[in-house]
């Protein structure tokens, strides 16, 4: 059964509102990543001003061209970043390079070591996969449901564009996120632990019947 | 005598620079290259720690430094395109 949203609709944002709209998402999108992104930025650059700067650039998997927003009325409350595997890949290597530019070259082995081990936590995102990058609802706006609304729409935009399976990584002590997607179908296809990071990620995946 | 020798400017990058890339290809990413104009991009055999290791060991072995600013992803696309990132590298480097 469809959920009623009331004057809630998604839609992608607009050219003229991306600027005012980074400090909007900030929140909520760097939550979603973390902890690892905390972890990850830390010692190399300042994660938010980083990831608020990679909102603004296209070929970013965290580019607000890439975001479905979750709007009450014109007021932003949450939204998702997803994306095929393909386009991951490429966008993920253009946030690498970014990284890259935006550090002393002293901490380039910093980077390499960090980026080994995200390559330990997250397996990999194959083809064909339609990928939750991010998802979140800004806190004053919790526990109504939008979570779940986002989720579904979330599998509903991947139909749309033709793909049949699903993933996503979700820290493994975010169990409320995990219940989430146990309840869409999603099941745990790896859990992934990394001492040196000291984080546990699970990777999981829904997959279209027929 | 050895003083000397340290005053002697660095030669500029010479030799084999496809050969010295695809061997570098073969150690960061365990991968042979078949030619020159194989697209590692397209292929998806370059991952963003590949091209992090890459772009690292590219200063090192060739002793540049890359202009970061000016650097593409499309670059990094063959063993045809670094070899002129490399040498484009060289010249403002030296």
């Amino acid at each position: 059964m469809a959920k009623a949203l009331g004057d809630l609709r998604f839609r992608a944002p607009s050219d003229h509102e991306t600027a005012r709209l980074v400090p909007a998402l900030l929140g909520w999108l760097y939550e979603a990543g973390n902890p690892f992104y905390e972890w990850f930025f830390s010692e190399l650059v300042d994660g938010p001003r980083t990831v608020g700067g990679w909102m603004l650039r296209p070929s970013s998997e965290v580019s607000l061209s890439r975001i479905e927003l979750l709007v009450d009325g014109d007021v932003p409350v949450g939204g998702f970043v997803a994306l095929g595997g393909d386009e991951l890949l490429a966008c993920r290597r253009a946030d690498a390079l970014a990284l890259m530019t935006s550090v002393a070259r002293e901490a380039w082995g910093r980077v390499e070591q960090k980026a080994t081990i995200a390559r330990e936590l997250f397996p990999p995102v194959e083809s064909d996969d339609y990928y939750l990058s991010k998802m979140g609802v800004v806190p004053e706006r919790r526990g109504r449901g939008h979570g779940a609304a986002i989720a579904a729409e979330y599998v509903e935009a991947g139909v749309r564009h033709g793909f049949r399976r699903f993933r996503l990584d979700v820290w493994a002590e975010n169990s409320a996120a995990i219940r989430l997607y146990e309840s869409l179908g999603f099941e745990t296809i790896a859990e992934s632990t990394s001492e040196r990071a000291g984080l546990t990620y699970r990777a999981m995946a829904y997959e279209l019947a027929g | 005598l050895t003083g000397y020798a340290e005053q002697i400017p660095e030669p500029p990058i010479h030799g084999d620079i496809p050969g010295r890339i695809q061997d570098l290809f073969f150690r960061v990413l365990n991968t042979e290259i078949s030619s020159p104009d194989e697209d590692v991009i397209e292929s998806g055999l370059l991952d963003s720690l590949g091209l992090i290791e890459l772009l690292s060991e590219l200063e090192h072995e060739f002793g540049i430094i890359a202009d970061l600013a000016e650097l593409e992803i499309d670059d990094f696309r063959t063993v045809a395109s670094i070899t002129e990132l490399v040498i484009r590298a060289g010249q403002t480097t030296g």
